[in-house]
This record gives structure tokens, C-alpha cells and sequence, in this order.
């Protein structure tokens, strides 16, 4: 991804605060603070659906364009990251991966949005019955245009699995890969 | 009666005159008047000072607040108090001349309410206002004796002081009534009430003829009340009758009538009354109230170059080289600027003399800086800023009078506990704080920190220094007391003293315009990034408000909190911001 953005060319999904100094700063005002959590929230949502972002690793990201505003210095610190997306895993918009809390999955749409998108391109091209295999899902030649190409395995299980439970889908082992049916 | 309205200060302490100073405190005290307790005035704070005892009720202080004269005070007596009734200090007034005149001081000084029984009017100003700086001659020895502060129509002749032989009446009558130098509306006054007094002489009983003590108003053979014309009757209730009697209430009931109040008491209901009245005698011995021989409130402040001629006159310092012959022009407006430069040269090289001389000489010197200063001031060519503000700091230093402020220990009664000592002080920081001569919190941008208070408080008072822990005592009774500066805590923690129109608010408000106004100003200038407007550091805002550094942060943080700022930290420091969420809201 471009490092040097011009600001007068950012992305239309760019906050309009993306400039403003003080959105690095964890406002110590509630109600502040709850404008400038939503804010984030939104960004870092939209940003990672621009950029494709599945998982995040938030040490990482500290340094990219996210975070880290080049052209006024700025840059959001770490614990203030982290309890933003405390409060998108609380809202099911993101997922820890482990108990450290540095790296997270982000769900800009919910894994119940995906589950609904897989099922209905899976009856749309008429794959009912036949079995998938993940890789195929997330890395195949069919599933370029589709939201979810590039998804992490462990995230698109996740989603499978939720098809799973509805009864509508089956998941299993086909060597060292997965394959799943739909019906 | 010899109650007189009095002002108070914002703090609601009896403003003092000039040269007055604060003996002592007391609170929970009630007042009476003869034996009745007057209403309203029935629980409230005696101030004893060196030359009234002031009362200042608790509820409507404004309304409810009274002095008494010692100087109009007879004697004094105490009463220790019995079961259920409290201790009490009976103020025995001296007898006072009635007079028309100063029926207008009555009617001031008294609400309706006021009194318990129909009391005919009295003056409160008594005799010895005519009789002061006057002498009469010994007709033994011929030694000019100065009247006594007490000398009255009733009060007893005094001897010689040479000889110690008792001069007859008639004497001293004829110096009293003689009109040289006495002061036109006090004198006619006196002239008047003096003769009906001598006139009174004779006190004859309407039914057996007897020829009664003009003081008393009972009949001597046959029991009978005396009669008398209300004015009379003020002269005969002299002390001489109440001297033998108890403070305590003889008949209960019904009043006699034409009964004079001719005592005042403080009932001592929270205690103290042994200090007090150990004060009162001390202030009675001293008599302070004589030193005062110039017209009651001269005010220090007033032209400087005026009143120094003033003072010169009336201390009969000799003039300096007066021009004889009128002369007119530059020439004669040289002259005398060169006379008023010899003067006060003169005041200057006396006054620094000794430590008496320059205490009796404060008020002159006091003036004489204050002109210098505005002299200073108005002259623009003398450009020397520095010394400009070390004068006009000494003149300012020199007019304080740290015995308006100063509330020391030794004033409050022990028997009371410390918050009343802690009230006062609280009293006596507001008044300082509020005082405009030293304007201290607008200096400081309407926000003081205790720290900064406490020493500048102690400077001013410059002995008996206070410690820090009971000036957050005193600071903290501020809203309890209803004084107009208020302690206001910050979100750390710090301590600031505030007045109390100047709320956050106000502060909030001012803080945003003052951002709007930079970013116009900045959005004129330049174009960059103007959309959110400018930041300020913690530094700009206390230059601009002359808040000191800690306040600033204070005061903005406390903006932030309203949610109007938000803040940008960064190595550079915390910057302020006009919040955009806060309009969103």
C-alpha cells in the first residue's frame, strides 16, 4: 500500500478528522471520547474493507497510514488502539486472536453478513451439493469480485460455521484442507 | 441609644475606621437592650474593637448590624451567668444630651421593631465632642486643666490636677457654654441640653414636695414615681441611679413608665465572655478613641497634594515660606511648588526618624508616595518602567493596613472552638482579596492558587503569619460564610480561590470566543488547515487571561471537561483544540 498519500487525494473513506491533531489523542472527556471512538471505529472498519485487511496486526499497523497521519505527525498510540478495538470486538466487529491482544480479526461486515454472502453466491452459481474446498472460496478464480476473496481460513470457518449451525452446510476434513458442502 | 448603623465590609465584617484596630471576636452572642433582648439581633458576632463593640447578626448581617461608642460607655460590668441564664457584659452608657438634632442619627440607626419601649430620643453623640480640647483654669492654682473625656452635665467635677482642689460647677459650665471654637450644629445642641439640665436641678415630688436627687425617680419619702418630661427624664436616668443596681431583671412584667435604657448587654451565649471583657477593659484603659481628634473617616486616598497641606495645617507644623505678597504667573506657581517640595522634605526627613515618629506620620508619608507615584505615572518621560512599578508597589505596600486583615488567635476566644477563628480569617481573606486597592485577584485573572495566597496574604500581613493548614481552613468555610470569593478544586487536586460571579461557565465561554477570534485571525492570514480552527498551549491561555500556569491548565482542563476543548498531546506538549464533536452533540 501507498505510504505517501496527498491529503487533498485521500480516499473518500478517510475521516475528515484523519487531520485534525487532537483525533490522536485519547480525549479524556466521556463524551469527547465516545464521538472520537465512533469515528475510529468507522474508520478502522473502512479501511481495512479498502485495503482487503482481514486480520490486523496492531504493532504493525502502528506504523502504517491507518494510524500513523504523516503530514501532521500524529500518530494514534498503542493502548488507544487497543481499546478501540476492545469496543469493536464488544460489538462483534473484530475478534482477538489470542489473549495478548495484538492481533485482532476485523469483521467489517459481521460474520453472520458473510455467512449470508456465501450461502447466496454458493446457491446463485448453482454449487448446491458439490464440496468446496476453502481455499477455493477465499483464493479462487470464481471468488475474485466477491467481498470475502482473500479472507483468512480460520475467519471464513468461522462464517462456515455459522452456516453450519443454521443445518444449511457441512465442514470437513479433506486431507490437510477443508472442504465444505452447501445444500 | 447609642447604637449606630454600621457598614460593612463584602466579607460582612464591621469596616473599621482608620486608625481602629480588632481586639477581638466572639460569636454566638445576643443582644438586649436594658433587660429586653432586641429582635433579630438575638444571635450574631461581637467584634470588640478599640473603639466600638460592633454586633453583626448572623441572619441579614446587612441589615442586622450594629456598633456602640466606647466612648459613649459609662462602665462595664460582668455577669457570670446563673443556671440557665447566659454571661453577660452590661454596657452602662453614659447619660447623653438629647437633642433634636441628632434625633436624625436615632432614626438611622434604629428599625422600628427596635425597641421594646417607647424611649425618647437621645443623642448619641455625647457632650465631651464640645468639651474635648478644651481647658478650664483652676481658680486655686490657676493651672489649665483639660477636661475629662467623661465630663458631663452629672458627671462628678473633677479636681485640679495641680492642686486637687474641686473647682465649683459654675466654672466649667462657663467654659462648656461659652461658644468659642465649639462646632456649630454640635454646639447649639449642647448649649441647649445643658441648661435644661442645670435647670433640672431639682427634682421636687408631686405629693409631698419633696426635693428628690435629680436621678432618682422614685420618690425618696413617699415612694412616688417621679413625673418627668421625656427629655428630663433622659438626663435624670443617669448612671448615678443604675450604678447600685444588678444587670438582672428587677420586675418582670410590666414597664414603668418613662423607663430608660440606659444599658446595653451582650449575652454571651457559646461562652467567652471572661476574654471579652478582659479586651473591653484593656480597650476602655487605652482609650484609643481620643488619639482621633480629626474628623471621623479622613480618607487616606483622597488628593495626595491636597492632603498633605492638610496635615500640615493641622499639625501645626509651621508653614513653609508662604509668599506674603500675591504673586502671580509661572513665578508664583514655582514657588509654590517649591514650597510644597520643602514640606514634604520635611515630612520625609521627620518621619524616618524614629519608628513612633514614622508610625505617627504614616498617613503623610502614605499620601506623599501615592503622589509620587501618580506623578510617576503621568509623566511620560520618565520611561523607567522599573522604577515606576517598585514606587507604585512601596505606595501600595505602604497604604495596606495589615490590622484590617489580620485576624490573629489572641482575638478569638479560646472557649469557642477554632472555626470561629477560622470564619474570621476566612472574613478577613476575603476583604483582602476584595480590597481594590491591591485588586490582588484581578491580577491573578480572577483565580488565585492557594499556594500563591497564602504568601501573599502572610506578606501583607507581615506579623502573626498564618499557616498554611488554616488558611484551607478559612478557605474552605468560604461558601458556608457567603463571602464573595469562593475555594474551588480542580480535577488534580489544586486549590484555587476564585471570586464567585466568575463562574466555569463564564471562563468556558470566554476560553471558546477567544479561540474563535485566533482562528479568524489565522484563516485570514493563511489558508492551511484552517478548517479546525487554531491550538493554543496551556502558556498562551494564561498570558492571555493572566492566569498563572497551573490555573491555566486547571481552567482548561476544566473547559475540556465541559467537552467545548480537546487536546492534542504530543512531544510539544498539550495543545488545545476548539472541539468539533462538541457542536455535533
Amino acid at each position: 500500500m501507498a505510504d505517501l498519500k496527498d491529503k487533498t487525494a485521500l480516499p473518500a473513506y478517510y475521516p475528515e478528522f484523519y487531520s485534525f491533531p487532537p483525533f490522536y489523542t485519547r480525549q479524556p472527556n466521556a463524551a469527547s471520547w465516545s464521538s472520537q471512538l465512533s469515528q475510529w471505529r468507522s474508520f478502522i472498519l473502512a479501511y481495512c474493507r479498502a485495503h482487503k485487511l482481514w486480520r490486523l496486526n496492531l504493532v504493525d499497523t502502528m506504523e502504517t497510514d491507518l494510524f500513523y497521519n504523516k503530514s501532521i505527525n500524529r500518530k494514534l498510540p498503542l493502548p488507544t488502539i487497543r481499546e478501540i478495538v476492545d469496543d469493536l470486538v464488544k460489538s462483534s466487529n473484530a475478534e482477538w486472536l489470542s489473549s495478548e491482544k495484538s492481533i485482532a480479526y476485523i469483521y467489517w461486515r459481521t460474520p453472520e453478513d458473510f455467512a449470508s454472502q456465501l450461502y447466496s453466491w454458493i446457491d446463485e452459481t448453482g454449487q448446491k451439493g458439490t464440496v468446496l474446498t476453502l481455499l477455493e472460496l477465499t483464493e479462487g478464480d470464481n471468488t475474485t469480485q466477491q467481498e470475502w476473496y482473500g479472507m483468512d481460513q480460520a475467519m471464513l470457518l468461522k462464517c462456515l460455521n455459522i452456516l453450519v449451525k443454521k443445518g444449511q452446510a457441512q465442514v470437513f476434513s479433506v486431507g490437510d484442507d477443508k472442504g465444505v458442502k452447501v445444500w | 441609644m447609642a447604637f449606630r448603623k454600621i457598614d460593612l465590609t463584602p466579607a460582612l465584617r464591621p469596616l473599621l475606621l482608620p486608625s481602629e484596630t480588632l481586639l477581638f471576636v466572639q460569636d454566638a452572642v445576643g443582644l438586649y437592650e436594658g433587660r429586653y433582648k432586641v429582635p433579630n439581633f438575638q444571635n450574631g458576632s461581637a467584634y470588640l474593637t478599640t473603639h466600638r463593640v460592633c454586633f453583626v447578626n448572623n441572619d441579614e448581617p446587612r441589615k442586622y448590624s450594629v456598633a456602640l461608642e466606647l466612648k459613649d460607655v459609662e462602665r462595664f460590668e460582668l455577669y457570670n451567668g446563673f443556671l440557665k441564664s447566659s454571661p453577660k457584659i452590661t454596657f452602662y452608657l453614659r447619660p447623653s444630651t438629647p437633642s433634636l438634632l441628632n434625633s436624625r442619627d436615632r432614626s438611622t440607626s434604629r428599625s422600628p421593631t427596635y425597641s421594646p419601649v417607647p424611649t425618647p430620643p437621645r443623642s448619641s453623640t455625647p457632650l465631651q465632642s464640645a468639651a474635648l480640647n478644651r481647658q478650664w483654669i483652676c481658680p486655686i492654682c490657676t493651672f489649665p486643666n483639660p477636661f475629662t473625656l467623661n465630663f458631663g452635665p452629672l458627671a462628678p467635677i473633677p479636681p485640679c490636677l495641680t492642686c486637687g482642689v474641686k473647682p465649683s460647677r459654675s466654672v466649667l459650665d462657663a467654659i462648656i457654654n461659652s461658644p468659642a471654637s465649639v462646632k456649630p450644629h454640635n454646639g447649639m445642641a449642647d448649649d441647649s441640653a445643658l441648661q435644661s439640665g442645670i435647670q433640672r436641678s431639682k427634682n421636687a415630688c408631686p405629693r409631698c414636695t419633696f426635693e428628690n436627687d435629680q436621678a432618682l425617680r422614685n420618690c425618696e419619702m413617699c415612694g412616688e414615681v417621679l413625673s418627668s418630661d421625656p427629655i428630663d427624664d433622659s438626663l435624670v436616668a443617669g448612671p448615678s441611679l443604675i450604678r447600685d443596681e444588678s444587670p438582672a431583671p428587677r420586675y418582670l412584667g410590666s414597664v414603668p413608665a418613662g423607663e430608660q435604657i440606659d444599658c446595653v448587654k451582650l449575652s454571651f451565649r457559646g461562652g467567652g465572655e471572661k476574654s471579652f471583657h478582659e479586651k473591653l477593659k484593656g480597650a476602655m484603659v487605652q482609650r484609643k478613641w481620643l488619639l482621633e481628634q480629626a474628623p471621623p473617616v479622613p480618607t487616606i486616598t483622597s488628593g495626595a497634594a491636597n492632603l498633605t497641606l492638610d496635615v500640615r495645617e493641622s499639625d501645626g507644623v509651621p508653614r513653609a515660606p508662604v509668599p506674603t505678597e500675591r504673586i502671580v504667573g509661572v513665578r508664583g506657581l514655582e514657588r509654590q511648588n517649591l514650597a510644597l517640595r520643602m514640606n514634604n522634605q520635611r515630612a520625609i526627613a521627620g518621619a524616618f526618624e524614629d519608628l513612633e515618629a514614622l508610625m505617627s506620620r504614616a498617613k503623610e508619608i502614605i499620601a506623599l508616595a501615592e503622589n509620587f507615584a501618580t506623578q510617576l505615572a503621568d509623566n511620560p518621560s520618565l520611561a523607567n518602567s522599573e522604577a515606576k512599578e517598585a514606587l507604585s508597589q512601596s505606595a501600595a505596600i505602604l497604604s495596606l493596613r495589615p490590622e484590617d486583615f489580620a485576624v490573629t488567635k489572641d482575638q478569638i476566644s479560646s472557649s469557642s472552638s477554632l472555626s470561629l477563628y477560622h470564619a474570621e480569617l476566612a472574613r478577613s481573606i476575603a476583604d483582602f482579596l476584595a480590597d481594590d486597592r491591591r485588586s490582588i485577584l484581578k491580577k491573578e485573572g480572577g483565580a488565585i492558587t492557594l499556594v500563591d495566597l497564602w504568601a501573599v496574604y502572610n506578606r501583607a500581613r507581615g506579623v502573626e503569619l498564618i499557616s498554611p493548614s488554616d488558611l484551607e481552613s478559612a478557605a474552605k468555610l468560604f461558601d458556608k460564610l457567603q463571602l464573595p470569593v469562593r475555594l474551588r478544586q480542580f480535577k488534580s487536586g489544586l486549590l484555587v480561590i476564585q471570586e464567585r460571579k466568575k463562574t466555569d461557565e463564564k471562563v468556558a465561554k470566554s476560553v471558546v470566543a477567544w479561540l474563535e477570534e485566533l482562528s479568524k485571525l489565522e484563516t485570514q492570514g493563511t489558508t492551511t488547515d484552517s478548517k479546525w480552527g487554531k491550538s493554543v498551549l496551556a502558556k498562551d491561555a494564561a498570558e492571555k487571561f493572566g492566569w498563572s500556569i497551573a490555573v491555566a491548565i486547571e481552567e482548561l482542563e476544566m473547559v475540556e471537561e465541559r467537552g467545548e476543548l480537546v487536546r492534542d498531546t504530543s512531544f510539544e506538549g498539550v495543545r488545545w483544540w476548539k472541539s468539533p464533536w462538541y457542536s455535533l452533540e
